[in-house]
């Protein structure tokens, strides 16, 4: 008889896996685009869809509201699921990189607008490509450092 | 065409950590034995009888569930051939300390003790089942 212990997992907020890869997809779509075009623009308006992700959760997103709208009733019911809260912190990130991105195309400084587009948009892949969000896996970091401080 | 040239590099460079990450995710390492943490891990209910896998989690880590799932399938494997093993859960914001002491960065990360409590292992990700089972039967 193997024996098993576990602490208590309380129900926190969660969502399908395939909503924010499918987000993923279009933040690379729209950040290729940016890349190709310098339109900067088009990542003032990413800055928002990241902003909005941010604050409000991936559910309530613009991407989000257009997976549940659009895919997500094609789709089987959702077997995996992942919490809400290091996707968030992804989020905040990705709105980091585009907003540097957008002051650096304005402030006359193209290099930098590319470059933190490049960036962001390799985040953007390696969460559409291989299910690696790089954003979250800042956040038990933060958690690490904030316990270094601590203990 | 600048602008073409740097897409062009941040998609090989996306492909090609996303490669590495897939190989190296859920593999078995095998590490030089610590004596950090040992009263702390004695306090979190290390076993002292039979090998434990010790598994850091939190209620915001996704991939902890299936970490979850492969270990206590693995665990009751093992019980079924003869060899017990404690599966210890810990979670990461309750375990401070020892999280520290054991240099847990990211999660999910997974420990395997032998039953004198000596550490042999640490996997960061999803361990594969085959590959777990295969470093328990070496702790037997």
């Amino acid at each position: 008889m193997a024996t098993s212990t576990h602490p208590d997992t309380p129900t926190i907020p969660q969502v399908d896996v395939r909503g924010p890869r499918f987000a993923a997809w279009i933040t690379t779509a729209v950040l290729a685009v940016v890349l190709l075009t310098g339109a900067w623009w088009l990542l003032a308006a990413q800055a928002v869809v990241f902003a909005i992700g941010a604050a409000l959760g991936p559910r309530r997103s613009p991407y989000g509201l257009l997976f549940a709208k659009l895919i997500s009733p094609r789709l089987r019911p959702a077997t995996e699921r992942e919490p809400v809260g290091p996707l968030r912190f992804a989020q905040a990130v990705g709105f980091v990189f585009a907003a540097v991105g957008v002051a650096g195309f304005l402030a006359g400084l193209p290099l930098l607008g590319v470059m933190a587009t490049a960036f962001a948009l390799v985040a953007a892949l390696l969460n559409a490509a291989f299910g690696f969000c790089l954003g979250c896996q800042l956040y038990p970091l933060i958690g690490y450092l904030r316990r270094t401080q601590s203990v | 065409m600048p602008n073409a040239l740097i897409l062009i590099a941040a998609i090989a460079v996306a492909l090609a950590i996303g490669f590495a990450l897939r190989a190296r995710g859920g593999r078995v390492r095998a590490v030089e034995s610590v004596s950090a943490g040992r009263q702390l891990l004695l306090d979190a209910g290390l076993s002292e009888s039979s090998p434990t896998i010790l598994h850091f989690s939190a209620t915001w880590c996704g991939p902890c569930a299936a970490v979850r799932r492969v270990v206590s399938q693995t665990a009751a494997k093992l019980a079924d051939e003869g060899l017990p093993v404690l599966d210890l859960e810990l979670d990461i914001d309750e375990n401070p300390s020892l999280a520290k002491e054991l240099k847990v960065l990211s999660l999910p990360t997974t420990f395997l003790y032998d039953a004198s409590g000596t550490l042999h292992n640490r996997i960061a990700g999803v361990p594969k089942a085959d590959a777990l089972r295969a470093a328990l039967r070496e702790l037997r």
